[in-house]
């Protein structure tokens, strides 16, 4: 309990970052998805069990500064929690690159779940040209802040281990 | 290392469905009183947080500036001082000529220019997505902002809609999401073409007006003003200006290419309509030719 209690400040504290971000950097043109690089790298630290429920909540939490408590992205991000727990345990920790890759095919599958669920996307939208300008840059900065952020977290623990 | 069998496959269809059945709840608008109290106890826990963090970058922000541009401001100052003078004794000439307006209206027995009551409000957070063009201001219901209600820029250009109030802040869906429509008419005297103009769902990317008459009078740069033939806005706020027409629906309407003025500011500040629709209804009623008018262009905008 005292676990998903930690990891719940951890999640509230980075969707504070995603809203805020864009209003301390106006230009920007792409917030990267703290909440989704969290899930995805927990699901691989933990399995999808409790990545699901991070992802529940963090969809949840995402949902309500978008005007519905539940909205699409709650059985996305739970979705994909479920997909990235595959990668937990079937490579070497010292693989750094795995963990990125994930975040990269993650926020894919998320962006194209939500298009698809998204009414006024669905039918209209140019697919290719929305993959090309804003899914695949998002997907990339995603990975990027999720190698460095993986690679910490690795670092770390070894040299936890070594006292 | 996790194990996929048929436990793990039940749990995981149980939890998706318990979602997606929640969302179907949600998505068909079935109210959900205790969903609802939750996701307005964690917005409202949020929320004052996001307005602390943002208050604190302010005076940050605003400490460096006055640090390093001392002179600038100084200078400013003079010339603020100047046009303060300069805009006190046009502000005298214009009140003679509202009082002279004022009395001329009586005399013809014109119907009253409507004021709005605006509420200034601060953004304070941004849509956490790249699909939604939502932000969050810090005036809530305890500043009698309501749903619906228009918001402008200081400017006076259309921001968007309030779509959600929390108890202290607000979510206002921009002009320029893909779920928002707003009637739209040229303002050039001699052209008044109306038509609906969509949200491009993109910052970078101008908005689409369609539905416009195939012989209506419409060239590039013209300014695209609110039509108020719905209850949703009032007329007369600045949208954008038409950046290219085309003909639509194999020549049989047009469509132009909205640049939005919005695109070009940095939402920092907004102002909400706080009065509009009370404000709309005030208005003594229109006689019948214009009231159908306006119900037929309400349906549209919807």
């Amino acid at each position: 309990m005292k676990l998903y209690f930690k990891n719940l400040i951890i999640m509230v504290f980075l969707l504070i970052c995603q809203l805020s971000i864009a209003i301390i950097f106006p230009d920007l043109k792409f917030v990267p998805d703290f909440i989704l690089i969290f899930i995805v790298l927990k699901a691989i630290i933990v399995g999808p069990r409790q990545a699901m429920i991070y992802g529940l909540i963090g969809g949840l939490m995402q949902d309500c500064f978008l005007d519905s408590f539940i909205g699409i992205f709650t059985p996305t991000k739970t979705f994909v929690a479920f997909l990235a727990g595959f990668l937990s345990g079937r490579f070497f920790p010292e693989n750094l690159l795995i963990p990125p890759l994930g975040v990269f095919i993650a926020t894919i599958i998320q962006e194209m779940i939500y298009l698809s669920l998204k009414e006024s996307y669905l039918f209209s939208a140019n697919y290719l040209i929305l993959v090309k300008e804003l899914i695949l840059p998002l997907a990339l900065i995603n990975s990027v802040i999720a190698f460095l952020v993986y690679s910490i977290y690795f670092f770390w623990q070894r040299w936890d281990l070594n006292g | 290392m996790f194990k996929f069998n048929r436990n793990s496959l039940l749990i995981f269809l149980l939890f998706l469905l318990i979602i997606s059945g929640l969302f179907f709840f949600q998505l068909n608008s079935i109210n959900l009183p205790f969903l609802n109290w939750l996701r307005e106890l964690f917005y409202n826990l949020i929320t004052p947080v996001l307005n602390l963090i943002n208050n604190v970058l302010d005076k940050i922000k605003g400490f460096f500036i006055t640090l390093f541009s001392i002179d600038d401001i100084q200078e400013e100052v003079k010339q603020l001082r100047r046009k303060n003078n300069t805009l006190e004794r046009q502000i005298l000439f214009l009140e003679n000529i509202n009082r002279e307006n004022e009395r001329l209206r009586e005399l013809l027995n014109f119907k009253e220019n409507v004021d709005y009551q605006l509420v200034g409000a601060k953004v304070i957070a941004n849509s956490p997505s790249i699909w939604e063009k939502v932000i969050t201001v810090n005036r809530g219901s305890n500043d009698g902002v309501e749903k619906r209600m228009p918001v402008i820029t200081y400017r006076g250009y259309l921001v968007g809609r309030v779509e959600a109030v929390g108890t202290n802040s607000a979510q206002v869906r921009l002009l320029t999401d893909k779920d928002f429509v707003v009637g739209g008419i040229v303002a050039r005297t001699d052209s008044r073409a109306i038509g609906l103009l969509h949200g491009s769902g993109r910052k970078d990317q101008s908005n689409i007006m369609d539905n416009i008459a195939w012989d209506a009078d419409i060239t590039k740069g013209d300014i695209i003003l609110t039509s108020g033939l719905s209850n949703n806005f009032p007329a007369g706020i600045k949208i954008g200006q038409v950046q290219k027409v085309e003909a639509d629906n194999y020549g049989l309407s047009q469509k132009a290419d909205i640049g939005l003025f919005i695109n070009s500011l940095t939402l920092e500040e907004v102002m909400i309509i706080k009065n509009f629709p009370q404000a709309a209804e005030d208005i003594p009623a229109p006689d019948s030719e214009e009231n159908s008018e306006a119900n037929s262009g309400q349906s549209q905008e919807e």
